[in-house]
């Protein structure tokens, strides 16, 4: 495994030397205004399930311990004490975590072993559902030992137990929520005006999705280095790089396209700073008729059409027009970020030729002249469903074009919004639907939930036995030579097969004001660094000076 | 109106004479389509030519329709304007070279400025914008064409149904209006092509029609009650002629006028509601053009490639205009008051 | 008069009738799952969404529904937001204000330029200047007005980087001193008012101009005049308050007209009012803050018309007497 890029991101000519936190800060301490694409729905990590919604709950809640940047996943290297203070491994089933006693809530109340207990309950709760409830499978109890020490006990012993009981649950109040019945959670005010034990506490959400923060001064780890967090969603990448530009905010990360990208480079006052993103592109086939779904696909469930449309996709001339050099092209379902990215699998080629004649042989011929393929009165026509993404709809638009050029038709289908998509995208309610997956560091279970057979995520109905096999062997725990092995195995089994085309792992095209010193940043999830970064007192601007009202 | 024929003329034979390559490309393709657009605009110039023929002989009562609209400068602009725009949706294949959908180099040739090979420039996906925004045409102005029809059958028909009928028939039908009226239409478009996802030609057609035909069917009414009121029509209906006869021999003539000047309103305003729902990406399914479309893809580009946005919007400006003056000057011509 | 008010009164209230009727059938019949709707952004059970049917009724009949919703909005609750997580009056309220402050900021620039170059036209009609403003205000009308906000934006925005681009405000406008936050206001409503109310310049000034010129031929003109009175006094005393009373009516007229134009333009500027949250919330499918705002405009055609008519029956005796 190799260390990712983005260790330590530095800004500017300050290079902060392990990005040790320099929070002197005095009086008032910067604000940054921050814009996505996306709205945060819930402030309850519990229940999130986009970007912005993680974002927001990583600004408000404290995991047990947090990830280092390098994304490492198989011990606890790097991880950065947070709600527990120190933690050892009791045996080879149990990890015993200690709580930091300095840690409290923001309405004053400690946070204890039963908050802790609590938060596990309520992601496994089957009414929750929380989108990472399926990877806490090993975790078989936690228990509270005293007010300050709780212990996880696994059904096996395996190399990523520490990530799992560290990584995917953010500590939450159950002094508060124990007495909201889990339905109505959902929907309850606390989403949106939450008591967290994080370092930014929740001043005001209005209806047009403007999300303010303060910063909590008491923060048990340390005053945060900015005083004022402005969350503001704004759905058009245009507006949101402008505004960057007129330096009216601080903030953003994005995936392309590089129009935008450029117009960041360009600007004085602007860092653009491509993180290798965890996220990979894919056009995901359906392999059931979306119509009816016990039946196959007519199509999309045969191996050689799926076959030909990969070949007949020049993914390399995609990832140029829209990201330039920012979006290296993937050969299976991996991201940059992400350690499996190392394994060199065979590349998918740009073989029209080759495709030609995978269909010719079947048979499929443009016998009406209407310039799509057909046979037996079908037509080699699919359609995609495409979000409001400036991105997506250029893949989209230049493969119909790519395809049409060997006589197979892609007919885009563009949601007027993302939400629509996401939902139409895991009813399964698509023939084939551009996607992009943000993956975890472990890779494990974003695999499965995602290609697995049973996998939640899996939209497109794939199956393969001898798949599950090796994930459910990876699953067990297996040395890491082995691990490798079966890895390599396993996304040979998904490229052989064909169930998506797998277009790009885009840079995360991250723009940051320049004033801001200790810019340190994981891929792809910025909100759990950014109480680290400040304002140097002679850089500040207006809206650094306001001070906490 | 000679003067017109004139300008049409030799606007025609200019197109010809530049674009003979290209006619003859499509004479010589296999396609039939193809061979009558070339065809087509062969004979432009000489239609423009009996036109002008026709013009210069005419002379017409002083007193018809006909003769105050020649005489109309604004209806000669407006009408040669939607002339200009019409017969280039309909002969698009000919005034340009490109497949409006066709990306003929993704990496060398994107978001190039306006240059003689691409009079409108190429954008992002390198796509020629002339030949997006002609075929475009089609696209908006059919939108527009056949939702206008059913606009004029469903408001033309409601109104005489409420007129004639009256009492409860006429009570109902006329509050279904005032309710269509106050249905702030946008919204209403919005909700239904959200809801229904991709619109085909025809559904969004339909859809536009059928949200539109409210104010028309309250000006048919309105003429229709006037008209009953009118002593030759008392009479005819005393001298036991029959309702339907009536309506065709008397009515319709008289709401030629009305009928006509929502006409040419309305394909205009269509055009930009069409537009502003395609904005919204609400349109015609990617990659095929439709002014809408062509802006909302632009906004992306539009600070490197302004060109993208701009010419559709000029396209999408002078339907509205060119409509706007034949409307207008409709009315004039058809009030009778303003003789 | 009062029987003529209690007329139009009904009249309305059936109008704001039929339009809820048509806006609760068209979402309930709309192909898509209100419940699962709903909990879009959200990991949810069966068990939740079986929970929120049962909650919200929708488990129940189409007509039962109905008349549940319309007892619901006489007393005055508009329902809940579930993607926002408040009640749909919040939502309302808080877009309100933005969509109110941006409707008063156009209707201020298309009355303030169409009513100057309405006069300039109607004090010397058919005249060379006449037309070339006929033809401007009519080429201004004819543009689509989200393209018109987008070259706004580009060139103003964009290009010489005088106004904000998108937004009704500053990010941190909340923590912004008194004056700042008007400066701030009204420094984001230029380009979108401009956008919204240019269009309806054009309109007033093509109303005004048949005005003034209709009161340039009365008679009291005549006479002003020959009582020596200058050009300018003429114009600006007599004919002027003559033709202001239609405007006037105008006014009431163009609010529906401005709501619907909000949509593109608070689109177009990343505008938080009730254009954008109708926007929002239709491709959201948030049904209760769709038909709350379908209503609210349909109130606003229906008052604006009452409006006009009534003001025009104050104002012009002849409209009185009958």
């Amino acid at each position: 495994m190799r260390n990712t890029t983005a260790i330590c991101l530095t800004l500017g000519s300050t290079f902060l030397a392990g990005c040790a936190a320099d929070l002197a800060c005095e009086g008032s301490c910067g604000t940054a205004v921050i814009t996505t694409t996306g709205a945060p729905r819930t402030a309850l990590p519990a229940l999130a399930v986009s970007v912005p919604s993680q974002a927001l709950g990583d600004l408000v809640f404290l995991p047990l311990a947090e990830i280092g940047n390098d994304l490492n996943y198989l011990t606890d290297d790097g991880f950065e004490p947070r709600i527990a203070r120190r933690w050892s491994a009791e045996d080879s089933v149990t990890i015993v975590f200690e709580l930091d006693d300095r840690a409290t809530w923001q309405d004053g109340a400690p946070v204890t072993a039963d908050d802790v207990v609590f938060t596990f309950d309520l992601y496994r709760d089957p009414i929750v559902n929380s989108v990472v409830r399926e990877d806490l499978v090993a975790i078989t109890a936690v228990t509270a030992r005293d007010e300050h020490t709780v212990a996880f006990t696994f059904s096996h012993p395996y190399a990523e137990q520490f990530y799992d009981a560290a990584y995917h649950m953010r500590i939450h109040p159950r002094h508060i929520l124990d007495t909201i019945p889990r339905s109505e959670l959902a929907a309850h005010p606390f989403g949106r005006d939450p008591i967290g034990n994080g370092p930014f506490r929740v001043a005001r959400w209005d209806a047009s999705s403007t999300v303010e923060l303060v910063a909590d001064t008491t923060f048990f780890l340390g005053r945060p280095g900015l005083d004022r967090i402005v969350i503001q969603a704004n759905p058009d990448l245009n507006g949101i790089v402008t505004s960057l530009v007129a330096g009216e905010t601080d903030f953003t990360d994005f995936l392309g396209p590089l129009a935008f990208v450029n117009r960041i480079r360009e600007a004085e006052h602007l860092t653009a700073i491509p993180t290798p993103s965890l996220v990979y592109m894919f056009l995901s086939f359906n392999f059931r008729d979306s119509d009816h779904p016990d039946r196959q696909h007519p199509l999309l469930s045969q191996r050689y059409i799926r076959e030909a449309v990969s070949l007949a996709v020049d993914r390399e001339a995609i990832a140029q027009a829209t990201m330039a050099d920012l979006a290296p092209v993937p050969q299976g379902p991996v991201s940059q970020a992400n350690p499996l990215w190392e394994l060199e699998l065979p590349t998918i080629p740009y073989d029209t030729a080759r495709a030609r004649r995978l269909l010719a042989d079947e048979g499929w011929t443009d016998s009406d002249g209407d310039g799509v393929l057909d046979r037996d009165g079908e037509r080699l026509s699919f359609g995609v469903i495409i979000p409001p993404s400036g991105l997506r709809q250029q893949m989209a638009t230049i493969m119909e074009s790519q395809l049409g050029a060997l006589g197979i038709e892609l007919r885009i289908e563009q949601l007027a919004d993302f939400d629509v998509w996401q939902s139409r995208s895991a009813e399964g309610r698509f023939e084939s639907t551009l996607g992009g997956w943000e993956q975890d560091p472990n890779p494990l279970g974003s695999t499965r939930g995602t290609w697995g057979t049973n996998g939640p995520n899996n939209w497109g109905s794939y199956s393969n036995a001898r798949l599950d096999t090796l994930l459910d062997a990876l699953a067990q725990g297996l040395p890491a030579d082995q691990a490798r092995e079966t890895w390599r195995e396993a996304l040979q089994v998904i490229q052989d097969d064909y169930p998506a085309i797998w277009l790009m792992s885009p840079v995360q095209a991250v723009a940051v004001h320049s004033r801001f010193e200790n810019v340190t940043m994981r891929p792809g999830r910025w909100g759990s660094s950014i109480w680290r970064w400040r304002v140097p007192p002679d850089e500040m601007l207006p809206r650094d000076r306001i001070g906490i009202q | 109106m000679t003067r017109w024929f004139q300008t049409a003329g030799l606007a025609a034979a200019v197109m010809v004479v530049v674009r003979f390559g290209r006619i003859l490309e499509l004479l010589t393709a296999p396609s039939p389509g193809t061979l009558a657009q070339a065809l087509g605009a062969l004979a432009l110039p000489v239609l423009a030519f009996f036109g002008w023929q026709w013009s210069r002989n005419a002379t017409g009562r002083t007193q018809s329709t006909w003769y105050r609209l020649a005489r109309n400068r604004a209806f000669l602009w407006g009408s040669g304007v939607v002339a200009l725009l019409c017969l280039s949706a309909l002969l698009a294949p000919v005034l340009t070279s490109y497949d409006p959908n066709a990306q003929p180099d993704l990496l060398g040739a994107a978001t190039q400025p306006p240059s003689l090979a691409h009079p409108f420039g190429t954008d992002f996906y390198s796509r020629d914008v002339m030949s997006r925004v002609l075929h475009g045409a089609r696209w908006s102005l059919g939108i527009a064409v056949a939702s206008v029809t059913l606009l004029v059958l469903v408001g033309t028909l409601v109104g005489l149904a409420a007129g004639l009928a009256g009492g409860a028939v006429d009570a109902v039908l006329m509050r279904l209006v005032d309710g269509g009226l106050a249905i702030p239409r946008i919204l209403l478009l919005l909700v239904v092509a959200a809801m229904w996802g991709n619109l085909s030609f025809l559904a969004l057609a339909t859809l536009l029609g059928l949200t539109s035909w409210f104010g028309l069917s309250r000006i048919v009414r309105a003429e229709v009650l006037s008209l009953r009121s009118r002593p030759f029509v008392s009479a005819a209906e005393a001298l036991g002629v029959g309702r339907w006869r009536l309506i065709l021999r008397h009515l319709l003539p008289n709401l030629a006028a009305p009928i006509s000047v929502t006409a040419a309103l309305g394909v205009g305003n269509i055009v930009l509601i069409e537009a502003s729902l395609s904005y919204l990406g609400l349109g015609a399914p990617p990659p095929d053009p439709g002014w809408g479309n062509i802006i909302r893809d632009s906004t992306a580009i539009m600070l490197s490639a302004p060109w993208v946005a701009f010419f559709p919007g000029v396209a999408i400006f002078l339907t509205v205009t060119g409509f706007s003056l034949i409307g207008d000057s409709l009315r004039a011509a058809l009030d009778p008051q303003a003789q | 008069m009062a029987r003529f008010l209690v007329r139009r009164l009904l009249h309305a209230a059936a109008i704001v009738f039929i339009v809820v009727t048509f806006a609760f059938l068209l979402i309930h019949l709309a192909p898509g799952d209100p419940a699962t709707a709903q909990f879009r952004d959200q990991p949810v059970s069966q068990e939740l969404i079986d929970q929120y049917r049962r909650d919200w009724g929708l488990d129940q009949s189409l007509v039962e529904q109905y008349f549940r919703y319309l007892g619901n909005l006489l007393s005055g609750d508009l329902g809940h937001s579930f993607s926002l997580r408040r009640p749909v009056s919040e939502v309302i309220g808080q877009a309100l204000p933005n969509t109110v402050f941006l409707a008063v900021a156009a209707l201020g620039i298309s009355f303030a330029i169409g009513i100057v170059i309405g006069t300039a036209q109607g004090a010397t009609p058919h005249s060379r200047f006449d037309h070339t403003l006929t033809a401007i205000t009519l080429a201004v009308f004819s543009m689509p007005i989200f393209w018109f906000g987008l070259m706004l934006m580009l060139v103003f925005g964009q290009w010489l980087g005088w106004f904000p681009v998108s937004g009704a405000t500053s990010p941190i406008y909340s923590a912004l001193p008194f004056f700042a936050r008007v400066a701030d206001r009204f420094h984001h409503v230029v380009l979108p008012a401009v956008t919204l109310g240019l269009g309806g310049a054009a309109v007033v000034a093509r109303f005004h101009r048949a005005e003034i010129a209709e009161a340039f031929s009365q008679n009291f003109i005549r006479t002003a005049r020959a009582k020596g009175l200058s050009e300018r006094e003429v114009v600006f005393r007599h004919a002027l308050r003559t033709a202001l009373l239609p405007a006037i009516t105008m006014f009431g007229l163009s609010l529906p007209v401005l709501f619907s134009g909000s949509v593109l333009v608070e689109y177009v500027f990343g505008w938080h009012g009730m254009g954008l949250a109708a926007y929002e919330a239709v491709g959201r499918r948030d049904y209760n803050v769709v038909t709350a705002i379908t209503l609210f405009g349909a109130i606003m055609v229906v008052a604006g018309n009452f409006l006009a008519d009534l003001a025009y029956r104050g104002v012009d005796p002849r409209t009185r007497a009958t």
